[in-house]
């Protein structure tokens, strides 16, 4: 299966997971207890390990999880999830908070990290937060992921006509500067945009963004 | 329906007894104060109760905080002092969290915590550490060393002997004293057959060439199944103890040896028969061949040769031997110190070329002195043994000093049979002078040999009763006048003795007689009688009874007080001068008092002394170290040496002792045991601000558990219906986390405080526990898992609490740090417990790399891994702590990576 077809599966109506991972068993259930509360059902792992084994990683949603822990931490956590282009959103929550950690882990795209003890209502709007990203990113990936395999279909040289046309060039400029027949040309953005199923050249345009965002 | 306020109130008052919690109201107001909150801050809840908070809290500014103090700045936490009572500011650190009800601020809770102040500052710390830490490593002394189940050694850490790992078992055998060797071998191989720990004492060639004695013992570790898998040994240099001990049996002897002697030698009535004695005495005591003596009078430096005694054949003569004495006797004599000449054969002094030649291996020369008189000289020879030990030097000097004054006493009494003689023969002839007094005509008529005793010319002189009385010494006149009245009253016989003045001054002694004559009718006619002159017996019996006081100046060159009491009394009959050096009081204020000594004993020795003493009622000889107190309230350390006397009948009759005054060393040992104990509060403090991370985290844990499960209590109850079940759920978890809050600042705390230095039974597994507990973050921010293995019903060591998880948190940090290097497999910690024997024995193993081979040798030498700038102590001083706890600490590779220590301490309670 491919990630599109996976991602295909999930649609905003499917209920976000959340995935709770501390070695502190306590700490756990009340973040939990807290989040069942204002109505967000989620998941409790005691390690990375078994966060990793036992989860699906590749769904909507978040996982808040506690920067030192026995074995994988925090911080390797997210560099897994990453590898893995899992859409889960980090929150990570510390005891004691190291400058250079923090700044590492923000740098990597955590949604945010909470120093022990935080106020609920602080967690409860980073999971909101990262719920809304988690959402966002998953749809725009899924954007991306679908205007590359649809831009896969085309040749180089249907390609390199379109991104021509995109940038405002008439079909005679295009000859010109490809030193091709322009009824060759005509043809070949014809063919081009009937793979792509669209109508116009901004569409293509928008496509092309979509499939050169990282 | 109550406001969640209110609930929040109630619930935090009754159920969270370990934390200090105030409840504000919207003012800030404080409405609710609890138990907790009263104790740490000292407020009453009716002082506060009312007040605005900010009228009794002043915020610090956390930039001017004292080390070691951790400042919440997010979240509205706060460290500050609570300005209140008599008692004084508390230093406090506290939290506020908002309350809110339906998204409104009702009030705030407020957590407080106290906070401990470091003793001083860092920099200080770090040079009485360093200082205190060399003192005190120099004190430790032993090997350590492990051996396989069949005996041979894998690791060996020495530090005192010479004996290095590489060498083998032959090798090391033949450091063995051969007399000790097959007694060794035996009982090393039954152990090893036997498989049970064992202990043996044996002499060894020491890093000197000295024979040195040791003790090993041996303990087994096995394996889980009970399967021996290796030997732990500590050999231990007992030379020093053994000596000592040795001394103070020699000491005892020989005092006993002496008490006996002295009574025989001060009653010995023959020079001839007293020499001999003291020579039976030497001979038997000190291995002296010979000995002889020389007398005279010093003054004139006129000595001659008195006596000789020993077994002068066996040296080549006596006359040759005497001859070459003649040079250290005059020292002897010049100095009036005793003179030893030890191991004359390997020593080129000119002076003793003689004795050298003859062979004679040693020689004391002990002066007879009595008072100040110099009377001889008294010489000891040996042949067979070369040198003296410092007791018996003291011993021969005593023994000396106890010739001197029965000589003294011999000469006086020799005197007076002399003088005694003499009177006899002149009873009558020269020395009786006689008188008639006419008491009618008040006329005296002397003959002319009372004249020649009053020194008066019967010329010149009157004899009348007035001039008659004026001669007498005024001292005696009193006593004199009231006899001659008493005879003329009764009209009876008298004799007394009494002192005159001669006109030339000279004071003479004279026994005077009288008869009272009365005519029919009983009146008084004449009185007459005899005067003799006993100047000369006078002389010599005061010099006898001098004599005999000078037991008292025995010895005043001795330091040590030297007594003697009389049994059953106790009464002191003599107490040498160096009493006053000793006790502070003179020997007059302690002879003829009562048992003595236990009037001075320091309150908390009195069972101490009393045990001694009935002791030696029991006929036994003590030693015992006891304080007194000196007349001005100071303490002192005294050693006494106590020996009954005991009787012909079995009865004792007296008691002698020799006291001496060790406060230097006793203070010595208490001072570097003080310095043990403040360095292990500064290593600790110093942990403690290792583990200020754990702290924070481990406090943090709890109330951020609390503070969401709060929330999602509110956030239930905002709701119109609520499920109770949940809610007493969520109650319930908040109050076991304050619980648990409280735990980590109870445990922080009580690591924080100063030892006691007290060992109680403790359960080694939480103890275990609670050190993994304090650098929790060390450990799991270096990523490392720790696996416990813990015998299931923990065992009970008798031990330092504190000092015991210092000792683990040391090997926890060894271990962590050495798991560092690890990065291709898991970074794994076992702790282990479980009894082997009278021994709870707890293992912490690493998954690390294990220790270096030559660094293995080392591991427990001082500085080899003392890292004192984290706080930590060196392995040594880890050892040194389990030994104090007689146990052992050992160290063993693991299989098949990673290194395993273990110690072991006494258990306290048989597991059931």
């Amino acid at each position: 299966m491919t990630l599109v077809q996976q991602a295909a599966q999930v649609d905003d109506n499917d209920v976000p997971q959340i995935y709770v991972v501390d070695d502190d068993i306590e700490v756990c259930s009340s973040v939990s207890a807290v989040l069942r509360a204002n109505g967000f059902p989620s998941q409790c792992f005691g390690s990375a390990e078994e966060f990793l084994s036992q989860a699906k990683l590749r769904v909507v949603g978040c996982v808040i999880t506690d920067l030192q822990m026995p074995g994988i931490n925090g911080i390797e956590l997210q560099a897994k999830l990453r590898e893995m282009m899992s859409p889960l959103e980090l929150i990570v929550v510390t005891g004691f908070a190291d400058v250079h950690l923090a700044v590492q882990i923000m740098e990597r795209g955590a949604v945010t990290l909470l120093e022990k003890p935080y106020d609920p209502k602080q967690l409860l709007a980073a999971v909101e937060k990262a719920l809304n990203r988690s959402r966002t990113n998953f749809r725009r990936r899924l954007e991306t992921q679908e205007a590359r395999s649809k831009l896969d279909q085309l040749t180089e040289e249907e390609i390199e006509i379109m991104r021509l046309a995109i940038q405002g060039l008439t079909v005679k400029a295009i000859s010109a500067n490809l030193v091709m027949a322009v009824r060759t040309i005509d043809r070949r953005r014809q063919s081009a945009m009937q793979k792509l199923g669209i109508q116009s050249v901004s569409e293509f345009a928008v496509l092309l963004a979509n499939a050169e965002r990282s | 329906m109550p406001s969640k306020k209110d609930a929040l109130t109630s619930l935090a008052w009754q159920t969270i007894p370990y934390m200090g919690l105030a409840i504000l109201d919207r003012q800030s107001r404080v409405c609710a104060w609890n138990d907790e909150a009263e104790r740490l801050s000292g407020l009453l809840r009716e002082e506060v109760v009312g007040r605005p908070w900010s009228s009794f809290s002043r915020e610090l500014d956390p930039a001017r905080l004292p080390v070691g103090f951790r400042c919440e700045t997010d979240d509205g936490g706060t460290v500050g002092v609570l300005v209140g009572n008599a008692s004084g500011h508390k230093l406090i650190s506290y939290q506020c969290s908002p309350l809110q009800e339906a998204s409104e601020c009702v009030g705030y809770v407020v957590s407080l915590r106290q906070q401990e102040l470091p003793d001083s500052s860092e920099a200080a710390l770090s040079v009485l550490r360093e200082r205190r830490f060399r003192t005190l490593l120099e004190s430790i002394a032993h090997d350590v060393w492990v051996a396989n189940a069949t005996g041979e050694f894998v690791s060996f850490d020495t530090n005192s002997s010479n004996t290095s790992p590489a060498i083998s078992l032959e090798e090391r055998l033949a450091l063995i004293h051969p007399e000790d060797r097959p007694r060794l071998i035996d009982v090393v191989q039954k152990a090893l057959h036997s498989q049970e720990p064992f202990q043996v004492e044996a002499r060894g060639l020491g890093p000197t060439g000295q024979w040195h004695h040791f003790s090993m013992r041996a303990v087994t570790i096995t394996d889980a199944k009970g399967q021996l898998q290796e030997w732990v040994g500590m050999t231990q240099d007992v030379s020093e103890p053994k000596r000592l001990a040795r001394i103070a049996n020699r000491q005892m002897e020989l005092l006993r040896v002496l008490a006996d002697a002295s009574v025989r030698i001060l009653q010995c009535t023959d020079p001839g028969v007293l020499l001999q004695d003291v020579f039976e005495v030497t001979k038997n005591n000190c291995c002296i061949d010979a000995m002889f003596s020389f007398v005279g009078d010093s003054g004139k430096g006129d000595l001659r040769l008195d006596s000789c005694w020993g077994n002068f054949a066996s040296l080549i003569g006596e006359q040759a031997i005497v001859q070459g004495c003649i040079a250290k006797c005059t020292q002897a004599i010049r100095s009036r110190k005793i003179v030893c000449c030890c191991d004359i054969q390997s020593t080129r002094d000119p002076e003793l070329d003689v004795l050298r030649e003859l062979g004679v291996q040693s020689m004391v020369c002990c002066p007879l002195i009595a008072a100040d008189d110099l009377l001889g000289v008294l010489v000891f020879v040996g042949n067979s043994q070369s040198r003296y030990e410092d007791e018996e030097l003291a011993f021969l000097e005593m023994l000396a000093s106890f010739v001197a004054i029965a000589t003294q006493r011999l000469l006086a009494v020799r005197q007076l049979c002399q003088s005694e003689a003499r009177l006899r023969e002149a009873q009558f002839l020269a020395n009786i002078g006689s008188y008639y007094w006419d008491c009618v005509q008040n006329k005296i008529e002397w003959t002319d040999e009372l004249y020649r005793i009053y020194g008066l010319d019967r010329e010149t002189f009157r004899a009348s009763l007035e001039a008659y009385l004026a001669m007498i010494h005024p001292d005696d006149l009193e006593r004199v006048n009231a006899v001659i009245q008493a005879a003329l009253t009764v009209r009876g016989r008298y004799s007394h003795e009494y002192r005159i003045v001669r006109p030339s001054g000279e004071v003479r002694w004279v026994s005077g007689t009288g008869e009272v004559l009365v005519n029919e009718e009983n009146e008084l006619r004449a009185v007459h009688g005899t005067c003799q002159d006993i100047t000369q017996r006078k002389l010599a019996e005061q010099a006898l009874a001098e004599s005999q006081q000078r037991l008292g100046l025995i010895a005043e060159h001795i330091q040590d007080l030297f007594w003697i009491s009389e049994m059953p009394e106790g009464r002191i009959i003599f107490a040498s001068a160096a009493s006053q050096k000793v006790l502070g009081r003179t020997a007059r204020e302690l002879v003829g008092q009562s048992f003595f000594r236990r009037t001075l004993v320091y309150g908390d020795d009195l069972k101490k002394f009393d045990a001694a003493e009935s002791r030696q009622k029991s006929g036994l000889c003590t030693v015992e170290e006891y304080r007194i107190v000196l007349p001005d309230g100071k303490l002192r350390w005294v050693s006494d040496c106590a020996c009954p006397l005991i009787g012909p009948g079995g009865e004792i009759r007296q008691i002698v002792g020799v006291m001496r005054d060790v406060t230097q060393g006793r203070e010595a040992n208490e001072r570097i045991a003080v310095q043990h104990a403040e360095l292990l509060q500064v290593s600790r403090l110093s942990t403690l601000g290792l583990m200020s991370a754990a702290l924070s985290h481990e406090i943090n844990q709890p109330l951020s558990a609390i503070a969401n499960f709060s929330s999602a209590a509110s956030a239930i109850l905002e709701r119109t219906e609520h499920d109770r079940a949940t809610l007493v759920g969520l109650i319930e978890n908040i109050q076991r986390q304050s619980l648990r809050a409280g735990e980590v600042v109870r445990r922080l705390r009580d690591f924080g405080k100063k030892s006691k230095r007290k060992k109680e039974p403790c359960p080694l597994n939480t103890l275990l526990e609670d050190s993994v507990t304090l650098i929790y973050v060390e450990l799991t921010s270096r990523r490392i898992l720790i696996h416990w293995d813990l015998q299931e019903s923990s065992p009970v060591c008798i031990a330092d609490r504190i000092q015991i998880q210092q000792v683990t948190v040391n090997l926890l940090m060894n271990a962590a740090d050495a798991l560092l290097k690890i990065l291709d497999r898991p970074r794994v910690i076992t702790i282990r417990s479980y009894v082997r024997d009278d021994f709870a024995v707890a293992e912490i193993e690493d998954s690390g790399p294990g220790v270096h081979g030559d660094f293995r040798d080392r591991i427990f030498e001082p500085f080899s891994t003392a890292k004192l700038q984290d706080g930590s102590l060196g392995l040594s001083i880890c050892q040194s702590i389990i030994q104090d706890h007689q146990g052992l600490l050992g160290y063993s590779a693991n299989q098949p990576e990673g290194a395993c220590f273990r110690f072991s301490i006494p258990l306290g309670v048989p597991p059931a």
